[in-house]
């Protein structure tokens, strides 16, 4: 089954990667969500599992070739984690990326791109 | 000349006849004034009755009108009068002066309203209008008078005379010179160049009608008109050059109160540089840093890839290993299998018995029993984990970036640090200053502040051109006289004329005479300059309290520079109070030089004193003059110390006590005071 064309990211996960934006470590929203997806594997991959979580729609709509172009991540997370919805487990780990480093950033209250190396 | 009494009428605070008596003893006469009680006043009362003038407090000249008492002008009295009494070459004098006002004005509301009346007796006789002016002329000049009336502003004028180029400072150099007598050399040469020009100019007047000697006369008027142009163009270039020598002084006062004003915006541009400097290594480092970012997913997986890769390659080796070790076990009981078949072991090389066969039989079941092989499913799953494999290497060779990211932030980080800390406190600091600079400075910016350098430098440049074109009038105004003298003696040598002769000879004479003065000039003026550094030195190390001055040093506009014992050389920023301490020491030797003397009367002397240096100056008054009238502030002089210090000298103390806010007068000072 084809999975989703278009999909949405949480307002926390839009704020964090405006923030990342607005600070200039990225042109754009796309590629904030793209590091964030990429934070929650690199930091915190035993800790999650992308298929057990659930995020609802709201109105911050995203193409999904705007994050994956040329399906890579596609291939790599059905790979990884062996599934056959990779898409909507890539939705979720780049709002739980993105809205995990919202989060330290509120708590430290400066945006240190190093701590989510 | 000795003051004997001032006496001033209706005159600033001064409503009633109010006087000061000086002993007939030399000494230090004390007058103690508060502020507005009316010490000026007094000061002011010398300078009107000897020179017909008055300074108010705005600065204004000659403003009559402002020194009629109040309280006076109310009861509708509208003059003032001050007379002095002085003895002078063993006569007593009398000096009235005063302002009337004009006939027909009922009261004056202007100084045009109001007229000055002079009148001197001399030992009881009255002198003629015109032989009172002579009279105080003589006396005191308004020029000399700076030297024995004068305020502790007026000890300021004296600094200019270090700078060679001021024109104040050469104002003041020929009031020097007039009080130490050069004016009858100068007089002296002047006159004499003057009279053989005269003479010459007759005798050529006679000699043109000659014909032997008319071509010549004509050249000469012809030089002489040229020597005229001449010296028009150098009064012109003289003019202004003082001009803009007026004009650079009153820069150079501006540039020095700005000084800070330039000081303070360079550092201010020096932080902005660094802060922009700062930022620039946040926005290099920054901008790579997010260069780096753009594809880093890939390198941020890659270490869980890898991982994932080594559990793949683990499990795929057990399938992997059990698969080969199913193989090996179906060769061995293949090859028994033909063994049993041929009856044969080719290994002990000999035929099998039914014993032997029945083992092997057992041994096949046994190993057939102990392989089971790879499942369909586990042939499935290695199969699946090859296909993973070839997917997941593709994406972990990508090298790690995140050291570099790290050492990269490390320097935007301290970049921005040092931005936020130049802006935070150092250029508010420094606009804080600023501001208070600007307030300071009456609305002055720092765009003027830089402009009055700017201006300075032009103006200093144009006085230097101005100074070159002079120098080369005057060389050709000296050639143009070399030639109009040469004519002049070719004249007088070729005329027959018998007065033309006569007069050649008086010229000659007339010519030596100002030979004479001018060598006198410079003999008497080198004198001078060693007898006042000598006197001024000598006054100043009586006041000195600093160890390594070791004198004075005088240049040639008579401005005197604080020399160090240590190594000979002149001290090279003397504070305010050091310039003035050096001003009263010329002050001092000037009289002490000056063919005549007089009393000193000194206004406020040490209000740019420390404690220290002004009771070094109070032990130095006796030296400058024997009649010493000093107009101190309560709290300007210790008068304890000073009664100390000069007891003996003092001869009296007085003070100016207020009778109301317009009026005060002069008692002798409380026994507490």
């Amino acid at each position: 089954m084809a999975e989703f064309a278009q999909f949405t990211i949480t307002d926390a996960a839009y704020e964090a990667a405006s923030k990342f934006v607005e600070e200039k470590w990225f042109d754009s929203a796309n590629e904030a969500g793209i590091f964030a997806a990429a934070y929650a594997i690199r930091c915190h991959f035993d800790e999650i599992d992308p298929g057990s979580l659930y995020y609802p729609v709201s109105t911050h709509n995203y193409g999904y070739s705007s994050f994956d172009p040329d399906g890579s991540w596609e291939i790599i997370i059905k790979t990884l984690y062996n599934t056959e919805t990779p898409r909507a487990y890539f939705r979720n780990l780049i709002i739980w990326g993105l809205e995990d480093m919202g989060c330290r950033i509120r708590e430290s209250g400066v945006l240190q791109i190093t701590d989510f190396l | 000349m000795r003051f004997k009494k001032i006496t001033v009428e209706n005159f600033g605070p001064f409503k009633d006849p109010t006087s000061v008596d000086f002993s007939a003893r030399n000494g230090v006469s004390i007058v103690w004034g508060r502020n507005g009680r009316g010490k000026t006043t007094l000061l002011n009362a010398f300078n009107f009755v000897l020179n017909g003038t008055v300074k108010d407090r705005d600065g204004n000249v000659d403003n009559f009108l402002s020194f009629i008492n109040e309280a006076g002008m109310n009861e509708g009295k509208y003059t003032f009068k001050v007379i002095l009494d002085l003895e002078n070459n063993g006569k007593a004098y009398r000096i009235v002066r005063s302002i009337a006002v004009l006939p027909g004005v009922d009261k004056p509301t202007s100084n045009n309203h109001l007229h000055m009346v002079l009148q001197v007796n001399e030992s009881g006789n009255i002198l003629s209008p015109a032989d009172s002016e002579h009279f105080v002329k003589r006396i005191m000049t308004k020029e000399v008078s700076r030297f024995f009336l004068f305020d502790g502003e007026l000890l300021t004028e004296y600094e200019e005379l270090l700078n060679e180029n001021s024109v104040r400072g050469g104002s003041i150099k020929s009031s020097i010179e007039q009080i130490l007598g050069m004016p009858i050399l100068t007089y002296g040469a002047s006159d004499s160049e003057s009279a053989a020009s005269t003479i010459a100019t007759e005798a050529r007047k006679v000699a043109q009608n000659e014909e032997a000697v008319s071509k010549y006369t004509q050249k000469l008027d012809a030089e002489e008109d040229t020597l005229k142009y001449q010296q028009q163009e150098l009064q012109r270039l003289k003019e202004e050059r003082d001009a803009c020598i007026l004009n650079r002084n009153k820069l150079q006062n501006l540039v020095e109160d700005t000084e800070k004003l330039r000081q303070f915006s360079e550092r201010k541009k020096n932080i902005e540089e660094n802060m922009n400097r700062q930022h620039q290594i946040c926005d290099d480092e920054q901008r790579a840093i997010a260069r780096i970012l753009k594809d880093s997913w890939q390198w941020m997986i890659a270490p869980v890839l890898r991982k994932r890769l080594l559990d793949l390659q683990s499990a795929m080796a057990d399938l992997h290993g059990k698969e080969q070790t199913s193989k090996g076990r179906e060769i061995i009981i293949e090859y028994i299998q033909q063994a049993i078949k041929e009856i044969y072991c080719p290994v002990c090389d000999h035929p099998i018995s039914q014993n032997e066969r029945e083992k092997l039989e057992a041994k096949i079941s046994r190993i057939k029993a102990e392989t089971d092989g790879l499942s369909p499913e586990e042939k499935v799953q290695l199969e699946s984990y090859r296909a993973q494999q070839a997917i997941l290497t593709g994406y972990t060779s990508v090298a790690d970036q995140a050291q570099e990211i790290k050492v990269r932030y490390e320097r935007y980080a301290a970049a921005l640090v040092m931005f936020t800390d130049f802006k935070e406190h150092d250029l508010r600091e420094i606009e804080s200053d600023l501001e208070a600079l600007r307030k300071n400075a009456a609305g002055t910016n720092e765009k003027a502040a830089f402009e009055y350098l700017d201006q300075f430098g032009k103006v200093s440049a144009k006085i230097a051109e101005y100074d070159q074109g002079i120098n080369r009038v005057n060389e050709e105004i000296e050639k143009t006289k070399e030639t109009i003298k040469k004519l002049s003696m070719t004249i007088f040598e070729k005329s027959r004329n018998k007065d033309v002769v006569l007069a050649n000879k008086k010229v000659a004479f007339a010519e030596t005479i100002a030979a004479i003065f001018s060598e006198g000039i410079d003999v008497y003026r080198d004198k001078l300059s060693r007898d006042v550094e000598r006197d001024a030195t000598e006054i100043f190390m009586k006041m000195n309290t600093e160890e390594d001055y070791g004198g004075l040093r005088i240049n040639e506009n008579y401005g005197l520079t604080i020399i160090r014992k240590s190594d000979g050389k002149p001290v090279p920023k003397r504070s305010a109070g050091w310039e003035h301490m050096v001003a009263f020491a010329l002050i001092g030797a000037l009289h002490k030089n000056a063919p005549f003397d007089g009393p000193v009367i000194m206004d406020s002397p040490f209000y740019r004193l420390d404690i220290i240096n002004t009771k070094s100056m109070v032990k130095a008054l006796p030296l400058i003059a024997n009649q010493v009238l000093m107009l101190p502030y309560p709290g300007e002089i210790d008068p304890s110390a000073t009664r100390t210090d000069i007891g003996d000298y003092i001869v009296q103390e007085l003070e100016i006590a207020r009778i109301s806010s317009n009026e005060s007068t002069i008692k002798e000072m409380s026994t507490n005071g």
